[in-house]
């Protein structure tokens, strides 16, 4: 399969940097990317979700990861989507729980992050004709897609009780698929993308202070 | 051989003549439509439901699961599309047993419904959760890409003796993305998300309904002395 263009943008915001610069991510302490599940609106897809979580468990460097599954068994009910906490601010009632804050030591989690967005298609058109017959058959024409990438990863410290950072990132691209005969596919593979950014400034971003 | 062939000339005739018949169309339209439109999906899961953190309710509890409860079958109807059919009973069951084991000294399950008047032994107070709605929607019928479920519990929670302790509803909701190829799996998830969501409910309200504290502060210090009495080791 071929690839298609994507443009990609990445923005990173910090809290709090001139007062108190992040503190790096130790050898004994892990994360988890957890999928912002709402009950009312589109859920981000738990594809994007396990990528960003791969990447950050792969490379230079790569972090202890806890996965969102086991994260979110071992932490019930206060993870589960209508419980689960929207804004930082309620981190501090949440770790007050009864054996919830022994809980998250017992597992070492130092960073929740929390990837919310999604891939839409923004516009699509073209025609193609295909036709078979007995002596062959194939296809002529061009149709295209313009698809866009666009999420946020929240980071929060849950030592801190605080959000730490917040990394946003957009990519676009149009696939096509020209047919002379055969179909050919250039794919724009903007998730991917936006994956592999998120999951390059994450790092940087958690690793910066060592 | 001319006979032969008048034999297979009638022959043709009469295939020729049922194509053509005034039944034949009809009826191969009809079956058509009812092989597409027909098809009933069936829903069973077999759920584990993680143990949850917090303080365990120091009492014996009684589950009572009515014979109507334990058989319940959700259906959602849609007109000229697939049936779904959800046996949200059998999985409620295992729900119930599971959080009340994590929640509860001890957790009997019992034959008998509690009546007025008549006392259950062996346990320190009676939970009988019952049905009140169901809803399914199916994407095909929606503008949303998802399937999403609802339903409600009531809970009755009893004293040994049979009165009514407290007794409260809880919502449990679902969803799940649609799977292209196995549309029987994207509701199977959307059912385990909504008995989760019953099971967060029933895990952090049951402790905190006003019933049941008043009924705990009434009666723990009695249970204790009665446990300390008829084990004295």
């Amino acid at each position: 399969m071929l690839s298609a263009c994507v443009s990609s943008q990445i923005e990173e915001f910090r809290h709090d940097a001139d007062t108190r610069p992040i503190e790096a991510i130790q050898e004994f302490e892990s994360v988890v990317v957890l999928t912002r599940r709402t009950h009312t609106a589109q859920e981000t897809e738990k594809s994007f979700t396990e990528c960003v979580s791969k990447k950050l468990q792969s490379g230079k460097d790569p972090f202890r990861i806890t996965k969102q599954a086991k994260f979110v068994d071992l932490m019930f009910p206060y993870f589960e989507p209508r419980l689960a906490p929207n804004h930082p601010y309620e981190l501090p009632a949440l770790l007050a729980k009864p054996g919830v804050l022994e809980r998250i030591n017992d597992i070492g989690v130092r960073y929740v992050i929390w990837i919310d967005g999604s891939t839409e298609t923004l516009d699509q058109g073209g025609t193609m004709t295909c036709a078979f017959g007995a002596a062959g058959g194939g296809c002529l024409g061009i149709t295209w897609r313009e698809k866009e990438s666009s999420y946020e990863a929240s980071i929060w410290d849950l030592k801190r009780q605080q959000v730490a950072g917040i990394i946003s990132a957009d990519a676009k691209g149009t696939s096509y698929m020209p047919a002379l005969v055969i179909p050919i596919p250039l794919i724009a593979r903007t998730a991917k993308v936006a994956c592999n950014g998120l999951a390059q400034q994450i790092h940087a971003f958690l690793t910066e202070g060592a | 051989m001319f006979e032969f062939a008048l034999k297979e000339a009638n022959n043709l005739m009469k295939i020729k003549h049922l194509f053509s018949s005034a039944f034949f169309r009809p009826g191969l339209l009809a079956l058509s439509a009812a092989s597409l439109a027909g098809c009933v999906n069936t829903i069973t899961i077999d759920g584990r439901f993680p143990a949850p953190l917090g303080e365990r309710v120091p009492l014996i509890v009684g589950l009572y699961f009515a014979p109507e409860f334990e058989s319940y079958k959700a259906e959602e109807v849609l007109y000229q599309r697939s049936d779904w059919k959800v046996h949200l009973g059998t999985a409620s069951v295992q729900m119930f047993s599971q959080v009340f084991v994590n929640l509860s000294k001890q957790v009997v399950v019992l034959k008998d419904k509690p009546t007025a008047g008549a006392t259950i032994e062996d346990v320190d107070l009676i939970v009988v959760p019952s049905f009140v709605d169901f809803g399914l929607l199916d994407p095909a019928a929606t503008p949303l890409d998802f399937f999403s479920l609802s339903f409600k519990y009531k809970i009755d929670v009893f004293s040994p003796e049979g009165d009514l302790v407290a007794d409260w509803i809880i919502n449990a909701y679902g969803k799940a993305p649609v799977y292209a190829l196995n549309r029987k799996e994207s509701v199977k998830e959307a059912l385990m998300v909504a008995l989760r969501d019953a099971a967060a409910s029933l895990t952090l309200d049951f402790p905190r309904q006003p019933g049941v504290t008043r009924y705990i502060d009434r009666v723990s210090s009695s249970i204790a002395q009665t446990r300390q009495e008829a084990n004295p080791e």
